[in-house]
């Protein structure tokens, strides 16, 4: 479903992101993508979704050249992919239903659809009571899981999480990956970019270490996995 | 998507964003507020220079005198000649009687023993029939008098027009310096006032960048980001367009004594009434087309990067 082909990401400051990196995400698959701060796990998700352009190779998405899309392609790839960011990235005009229904307006849903969906994901997010709520009136977790509420509303193919924990308490950050495994049990594929050992702890599946821009482990891991 | 449910929803974003960024929306609407009450202020003005070089152009006019005896009929046969060959041009074209020139003779120097004795020593009433010709173009003075000349010098007498030549060309030369001071002028400072709103509108959207940015990445596509904002921009024309009708109205309504006695013979409400469809014209399309464009420029900028 994913693939990064020999990609390489030099910044300007020569600051290299990724170094040759070669990776493969299989439908369905939950992968937890590990690594210090700096290791280029936030760069790999930035590149998949056309945020940024590699300085070399190729990303493919469902077999389609990333690097080849046009805007409109681009804007379909984004569709596809649901993103809960590291710094959340909500509308701060729009309110937590506003926030969530947006997706669904720029995807094309009826009324109808985004009326019956939007309570629906705002309750599996426990945001329910919320839903008029601005973005600056909510707390971290919250907004974290209004980016998931997000990122899960249009049923995208893959959902990626950029250190989903955050600043997160640790209550918090299990409630959250438990949605993440939930989702991940609905068929869809996971990806998470965490340097957060408890997030590891918590997940199956696939895990991929990172360090200095290089994949230095690739395996199935279910606990205590080091790096 | 279809077009409707699309262009349904840009205009509620857009709406709903004017009423959430209550701050911003206000600011947008007093700049372009401010452009729109200059630009009607200007065509106001423009009005009200129109009229007074129009007097001073109407004082401007030369008479070309008939022969003594002249029929009347041959008199308004030269006035509707006139009127045929130079058209638009003719501003009026007057038939004075020898008896109206003795009587506005007679009224100018009512209290002048001297011309009164000159008259009673001549004895016959001494003046001759004319034509008062005023034009729109002072170069055209030149022409109706080689007109007169070539046509109808049978029934002439004389045309003053080349001892009154230095006065009607500085005339003309000095109102039509005017007029494109006032064009120059309005231009510039219209053209100023623009770039600023454009730029407080440009800082405006620079404040929602971070939201544009998200936009894009959770795959809006250009058309779906950007048209909320200029639909934003344009609801603050809209305001603005009303906000500037209703400071102008009562403004002319409460003025107009005070131009009148600067400008006798202007009447700013009456100017304002025959051209108030043309000033709502100017006053809403220009609000939305500033709110549209320097939005749309605005956002676009965001979107490149």
């Amino acid at each position: 479903m994913i693939k990064f082909d020999q990609v390489s990401k030099l910044y300007p400051n020569s600051c290299l992101a990724l170094d040759n990196i070669t990776l493969e995400i299989k439908q369905g698959e939950f992968v937890t993508i590990v690594g210090k701060s700096g290791a280029g796990k936030t760069t790999l998700i930035k590149l998949l979704i056309r945020e940024d352009i590699p300085t070399e190779g190729q990303i493919y998405f469902d077999g389609q050249p990333v690097l080849d899309m046009n805007r409109r392609q681009i804007c379909q790839l984004r569709q596809r992919i649901g993103v809960v960011y590291q710094d959340y990235k909500l509308l701060p005009q729009q309110t937590v239903y506003g926030n969530v229904a947006y997706i669904l307006s720029v995807i094309g849903a009826s009324d109808a659809e985004i009326a019956r969906d939007v309570p629906r994901a705002l309750e599996i997010v426990g945001l329910s009571s919320k839903t008029d709520d601005f973005p600056s009136q909510l707390s971290g977790g919250e907004k974290q899981r209004l980016a998931i509420a997000r990122a899960l509303i249009h049923q995208p193919e893959v959902i990626m999480a950029d250190e989903p924990s955050g600043n997160l308490d640790p209550y918090n950050t299990w409630d959250i990956i438990e949605v993440l495994n939930k989702i991940h049990q609905m068929g869809t594929t996971v990806v998470i970019a965490t340097h957060d050992k408890d997030v590891i702890a918590q997940t199956e599946g696939r895990v991929v270490a990172m360090d200095e821009g290089r994949i230095i482990r690739d395996d199935y891991q279910t606990r205590n996995f080091v790096f | 998507m279809t077009k409707f449910i699309s262009l349904k929803r840009v205009l509620s974003f857009g709406w709903t964003n004017f009423k959430r960024a209550r701050e911003a929306s206000w600011i947008t609407v007093l700049v372009i507020a401010v452009v729109i009450l200059l630009i009607s202020a200007l065509f106001l003005l423009n009005g009200l220079s129109e009229a007074i070089i129009d007097q001073v152009q109407e004082r401007v006019s030369i008479a070309a005198y008939f022969q003594r005896g002249t029929e009347v009929v041959d008199i308004e046969a030269v006035r509707d000649d006139l009127e045929e060959h130079f058209g638009d041009q003719v501003q009026e074209i007057k038939i004075v009687s020898p008896e109206e020139a003795l009587s506005h003779f007679l009224d100018r120097y009512r209290g002048d023993p001297l011309y009164q004795r000159a008259l009673e020593q001549v004895g016959e009433n001494p003046f001759l029939a004319s034509l008062d010709i005023t034009l729109n173009q002072s170069h055209l003075y030149s022409s109706v008098t080689d007109y007169l000349t070539e046509h109808h010098a049978d029934l002439l007498s004389k045309v003053d027009y080349h001892h009154r030549e230095d006065v009607i060309e500085r005339v003309f030369y000095t109102t039509n310096r005017i007029r494109w001071f006032g064009i120059i002028a309005a231009l510039l400072l219209t053209g100023l006032v623009v770039l600023i709103a454009f730029s407080s509108i440009r800082a405006s959207i620079h404040a929602a960048r971070s939201e544009i940015e998200t936009m894009k990445l959770v795959g809006a596509s250009s058309w779906f980001v950007k048209m909320p904002f200029v639909v934003q921009g344009m609801v603050s024309g809209l305001f603005a367009a009303l906000l500037v009708i209703l400071i102008i109205l009562p403004a002319c309504y409460f003025l107009t004594p005070a131009v009148e006695s600067l400008v006798p013979g202007f009447n700013l409400w009456q100017y304002l009434s025959e051209n108030i469809i043309w000033l709502l014209l100017i006053q809403i399309l220009g609000a939305l087309f500033l709110g549209f464009i320097s939005t749309l420029l605005a956002v676009q900028r965001y979107l490149k990067k």
